[in-house]
């Protein structure tokens, strides 16, 4: 049976117990459990509303039924100028980026700023891949003496991956790995044939490297009305079956259910209004997008979830007698320590043999090798430090193999009609090091067309980036070739590096012990300001290898746990 | 319509794929029949007739359509005008001209008039000048922009390839005999 979940947008009331600044996976997120403990909840989205299922407009469309093919017109790379680097960017999905000509930010160096303002966010598009962090992770600042320790350990966040992996829903293996702990997951999807063939030789050769099916929060049970995968293949233009998580599927209906909701779609925030009196923050100041009426709405608790650099914009234009570079930065640590994974370290080979062997299904992941350096005994390496964990998949050679084929004509068309060799691709995501150096900043003059400052983005991969880059590429073609590859590539492809080029943006708002040299504390609670909290990609203390969206969940529901404790004690 | 009493509908539903099924077999497209009514944006007629003989000669009608009719031309057309910068739309189109001018100077006729025979061997050696030729990089771009335009087009993708959709489960090990052709 449908469930069916109208909530209204407009006519609000201006007091709410929670504002929750962004809809997509952190801000659902906050939206769902702070609705679900009884707080009358107002999400402020800068972006269009989008309806589940209704508003997926390409979802299942044939290439054929793209004009173009889905490329982008040139009037559209112009609109789109900063994104389409990422490469990927087609008339698939377009709807749900937004236009850089509507969006407008400084780039003192190269960084691409890949946003998704709508209702759902980001979570609608993002990659799916969850994997949690350790102690590893959470302990590596602090054992280099690099950027400032992280106020939290595994233990402090374990439960938390697991409520929010039972909710969201997460398949995957486990691998009893300390550095990749291991959750309550779904039955793992298939790797094909010749994966299981790379497994295998990879593990008789390398014992501590595995390669095993990405954890990703796509479904192969179903939990209430979500079904699991269909195996259509392209989830990023959204999932009628609620197959994959996001907000949209996920956590903004169950937050609808409990009647404390309310969306505000076209709602850019300007700023976040501090009390001098009471020392908190009092509400939030928006501009109506449509109207350009601005707007303030007052709340007990304030989240911060609009994603990493669009918090910091509005942490940082949120000035006050009290605080003139930005509410709760006395520190002056916001903006600062801006990192995102580094890319473009691509390897590709051909695997021999298996030419009677082929897949049927679009399956939507692919696989995943975990961090295999620095992970203590012989993995750890002299000439850098943290390490890169590999995305990837085995196929046969498509159509494409057509590019690469000389000639044309019958014997041409009949050749690209047989599926060509078993091909293996990957490509590295490696760890950041937080420096002070890589930061956004607000620009001194220039705004957008709300008045509100553009940011500044000033941030690049410094030499310990660049020695695990030609570290991750070595190591593994060394890897393919004594597994039996053949026609190996391993390439650093620059624009990789880029920074925000990962679409992982984090610090600029980062977590630590010491109010002095950070922003928020172990509970992602602002040092300053104690009802302001700052619960997505901005809070990070580091940024570990593995792709970040689930640990957001898990800091947001646990953040909320305790903001909604403080609250009730009366102590916020 | 007034956003402030819009509303947002949250319908969550395992109905999804049939819905998108039936969406699918609405939208089935014709596109022999689009030749007959396409208004091209960056091709004169001669011009498109001597795309349509080119495009069929890179990817012709095997037991399955060709290039033409696909409608690759039109594609390529679409491109050109929409997708390119001025350079390359110019550099395409002048490379047409070429063709001709190449063609009169071998075999004394336009490339309309050539047997299939000599059409091909100006082709193949278009193709083997590639990297250095200013023809060359024209029959580079137009191969590649046909194999694009044949291979995503419904005749292409489904006809030729195997076009597969929400098989609603996957398997990672099949016996090739069993599909017998590439996937799109």
């Amino acid at each position: 049976m449908p469930i069916n979940t109208t909530f209204q947008i407009g006519e609000q009331a201006a007091t709410y117990d929670a504002i929750v600044i962004g809809s997509g996976v952190s801000g659902g997120w906050a939206a769902k459990e702070l609705t679900e403990k009884g707080l009358k909840t107002l999400v402020l989205e800068r972006g269009r509303p989008v309806e589940h299922r209704k508003d997926y407009i390409t979802e299942h469309k044939a290439p054929w039924e793209f004009d173009l093919r889905g490329q982008l017109t040139k009037e559209e790379k112009k609109e789109y100028s900063q994104a389409v680097r990422i490469g990927y960017l087609d008339k698939t999905a377009l709807h749900f980026f937004s236009k850089d000509s509507e969006s407008p930010y400084v780039e003192e160096k190269p960084f691409v700023w890949a946003r998704g303002y709508q209702v759902g966010g980001k979570s609608i598009t993002w990659g799916r891949y969850t994997f949690r962090i350790s102690d590893l992770d959470f302990e590596a600042n602090l054992k280099e003496g690099v950027g400032v320790d992280w106020p939290i350990r595994y233990k402090d966040i374990a439960q938390w991956y697991d409520y929010v992996e039972q909710f969201a829903g997460i398949s995957g293996e486990k691998l009893g790995l300390d550095h990749l702990p291991d959750g309550n997951f779904q039955k793992p999807m298939e790797l094909n044939v010749v994966e299981k063939h790379l497994r295998k030789r990879i593990r008789e050769l390398y014992p501590e490297r595995y390669l095993t099916i990405a954890r990703a929060a796509v479904l192969t049970e179903p939990i209430g009305e979500r079904a699991p995968c269909h195996y259509c293949g392209p989830c990023w233009r959204g999932c009628s079956t609620g197959s994959y998580f996001s907000s949209l599927s996920s956590t903004l209906p169950a937050a609808a259910a409990t009647g404390n909701l309310t969306i505000r779609p076209f709602s850019v925030v300007h700023s976040i209004i501090y009390d001098p009196e009471t020392r908190k923050a009092s509400g939030v100041r928006i501009v109506d997008s449509e109207t350009k009426e601005t707007i303030e709405f007052k709340a007990k608790v304030v989240f911060v979830c609009a994603s990493a650099m669009a918090s910091t914009q509005i942490l940082l234009n949120s000035k006050s007698e009290e605080f003139p570079d930005g509410i709760g930065n006395t520190s002056g640590v916001l903006g600062h320590y801006l990192m995102d994974h580094h890319l473009g370290m691509d390897v590709n080979a051909t695997v021999p043999g298996f030419l009677d062997r082929t897949t049927r299904g679009n399956r939507p992941i692919g696989f995943y090798i975990p961090r295999y350096r620095n992970i203590g005994g012989d993995s750890d390496m002299p000439g850098f430090s943290r390490g890169y964990g590999f995305e990837g998949s085995a196929y046969r050679e498509g159509w494409s193999q057509a590019f690469g084929m000389e000639g044309f004509g019958v014997d041409f068309k009949n050749k690209v009609k047989e599926a060509g060799e078993w091909r293996v691709g990957m490509w590295g995501f490696g760890e950041t090091l937080p420096y002070y150096d890589n930061h956004a900043r607000l620009h001194p003059t220039e705004t957008d067309e709300f008045g509100i400052p553009k940011m500044v983005f000033n941030a690049e991969i410094k030499d310990n980036e660049k020695r695990m880059r030609q570290d991750c590429l070595d190591s593994m073609a060394e890897m393919l070739e004594n597994v039996g590859c053949t026609n190996i590539t391993a390439e650093d492809n620059a624009a990789g590096a880029v920074p925000g080029f990962g679409i992982h943006e984090m610090g600029t708002a980062r977590m630590g012990r010491d109010p002095e040299t950070s922003f928020l504390n172990g509970n992602n609670q602002a040092h300053e300001v104690p009802n302001l909290f700052v619960t997505d990609g901005a809070c990070m203390t580091s940024s570990p290898c593995q792709n970040p969206s689930i640990t957001y969940m898990a800091l947001t529901a646990r953040a909320a746990d305790f903001a909604v404790k403080q609250l009730k004690s009366g102590n916020l | 319509m007034d956003r402030r009493k819009a509303l947002i509908n949250m319908s969550l539903s395992a109905a999804g794929i049939s819905l998108s099924a039936s969406l699918i077999a609405a939208l089935g497209s014709c596109e022999s029949k689009k030749q007959l009514s396409y208004k091209a944006l960056t091709f004169s007629a001669e011009e498109d007739a001597l795309l349509q003989e080119l495009v069929e000669l890179i990817i012709p009608t095997t037991d399955t359509p060709g290039a033409k009719a696909a409608g690759v031309n039109q594609y390529i057309d679409r491109v050109l005008s929409m997708v390119s910068d001025a350079p390359e739309k110019e550099g395409f189109v002048s490379g047409l001209e070429t063709i001709d001018i190449l063609s009169q100077k071998q075999f004394g006729q336009t490339f309309l008039k050539l047997s299939q025979e000599d059409q091909i061997k100006l082709l193949q050696q278009l193709e083997s000048e590639s990297q250095t030729a200013k023809g060359g990089s024209f029959f580079s771009l137009l191969k590649s922009m046909t194999i694009y335009g044949y291979y995503t087009s419904e005749i292409g993708a489904s006809q030729e390839l195997m076009y597969v959709h929400a098989t609603g489960t996957y398997d990672g090990d099949i016996p090739y005999s069993e599909v017998g052709k590439n996937y799109y």
